[in-house]
């Protein structure tokens, strides 16, 4: 698979460290399932870290934006962390930042699911 | 790079030869090495010196892929691919080469290589490429060109995906050979249709054909593709996000078991001055224009290019 995820906490947020690319196919799921389990398991508060995220499609914004909704319907949050370019670029075409709150900050990030 | 002083041909893992890749040229050994990549994606390999060797090699092991030399021109491959088809009609072949023109990109596409890139290479794009021409499913022909030269390219093509990824390279390397190219978004936004006329259109059957044509004008760069779909209206299709809704198509999508995505055509229409579906819904033309601030600069850099995330391979 393409996507390589690596999950850690820290102050009470489950951050989830992308690697890869995040396109039509086995890679999106990969997301879902994770986000899903971490939300099962009574995780709030989920950061999705895209800092090595080489390449993404509007599949792979698809899952993002689900991800999203998945978590915000159980009460919870999830937030963005470090866009490279092309991520930034694509949420900018589709206005999908408007959706998101991201950072570029991780202690910052992370304050801003406490407040 | 660095280059192996004795270039003896070496063998990687034990694997069925049917599945290895054959590789032309002097072994390399660094970190952002083909041979690397290929490893790391478990793919195993074997090394033939030159043309020769290679098809010397070819008529004692039925190897599924070829990847020629780097430093051997297009044409110089091209003339080795009609060989190898001799020895082994159904062998993928990849091309690499120092330069090319869009001549010898299409002769390339015409001559059916399963990929032609030209320097900087990326190793690790083309390692992935390796990887899916492995598991290639040989029972369709592919991506048949109709009609070509330089200001005007029609394709027929089996639809499904890796024929899209292998088609949309075949674009990007094709758009980099222009004097007056694209923007490199145009690629992103032809390929979300793509996929769309494959996943909606075709419903990812890959026996079904679809239509490409790629039209260069004084002003404009145009995509045109065509579905064996029955088409759809552009302004009511639930299950796809709207520049006023960027989410309610999500549960949609989620309560129809469709995967989550929906952003394909807002994409694409952020993307190009004219996004034109024709009546039926199952052909659609994109239309870029070229003003000559667009020929100078495209509004993103070539890193959106996913193959540009590693050093380039200097041949």
């Amino acid at each position: 698979m393409s996507l390589k995820m690596r999950t850690r906490e820290a102050n009470g947020v489950v951050i989830i460290d992308l690697s890869g690319q995040i396109t039509l196919g086995e890679a999106g799921a990969a997301i879902r399932d994770e986000v899903r389990d971490q939300a099962g398991h009574g995780s709030s508060k989920i950061l999705l870290n895209l800092a090595d995220v080489t390449y993404i499609d509007s599949a792979g914004l698809g899952e993002l934006t689900a991800a999203f909704m998945s978590v915000k319907n159980r009460g919870g949050e999830l937030k963005l962390l470090n866009l490279t370019k092309r991520v930034r670029d694509l949420m900018q075409i589709t206005k999908l930042y408007t959706v998101f709150d991201v950072h570029d900050d991780e202690r910052k990030a992370i304050a801003a699911f406490a407040s | 790079m660095e280059l192996s002083e004795k270039p003896e041909p070496r063998q990687s893992q034990d694997r069925p030869s049917a599945c290895r890749v054959l590789i032309i040229g002097y072994e390399r050994h660094s970190e952002d090495s083909l041979e690397q990549h290929l490893t790391s994606l478990q793919c195993s390999f074997t090394h033939a010196v030159g043309s020769a060797d290679a098809l010397r090699q070819l008529r004692d092991t039925p190897f599924a892929v070829v990847i020629t030399d780097p430093e051997t021109s297009i044409h110089e491959d091209l003339a080795l691919v009609t060989e190898i088809r001799r020895v082994r009609p159904g062998v993928r072949v990849i091309v690499l080469a120092p330069g090319g023109t869009p001549e010898e990109l299409i002769a390339a596409l015409r001559q059916r290589v399963f990929l032609c890139q030209v320097a900087p290479l990326n190793t690790r794009e083309i390692a992935r490429y390796a990887a899916s021409a492995l598991e290639a499913n040989t029972s369709h022909s592919g991506i048949e060109v109709l009609s070509a030269d330089r200001d005007w390219i029609s394709i027929r093509m089996n639809s499904d995906l890796l024929n899209a990824d292998r088609l949309t390279a075949f674009f990007k390397q094709f758009r980099l050979t222009l004097p007056d190219r694209p923007p490199e978004e145009m690629m992103i936004a032809f390929e979300e249709i793509l996929h769309n006329a494959i996943e909606h259109g075709a419903q990812n059957d890959p026996s079904k054909l679809l239509e490409v044509a790629a039209v260069r004008t004084k002003r404009a760069f145009v995509f045109y593709i065509s579905d064996p779909g029955k088409g759809f209206r552009p302004d009511a299709i639930p299950h796809a996000a709207t520049p006023d809704d960027l989410t309610r198509h999500i549960e949609i999508r989620n309560k129809s078991g469709m995967r989550p995505g929906g952003y394909g055509i807002l994409l694409a229409s952020g993307i190009v001055d004219e996004l034109i579906y024709s009546e039926i819904g199952n052909e659609v033309l994109l239309i870029k224009h070229m003003d000559d601030s667009e020929r100078r600069q495209s509004t993103f850099e070539e890193t959106w290019i996913p193959s540009s995330g590693n050093e380039p391979l200097k041949c």
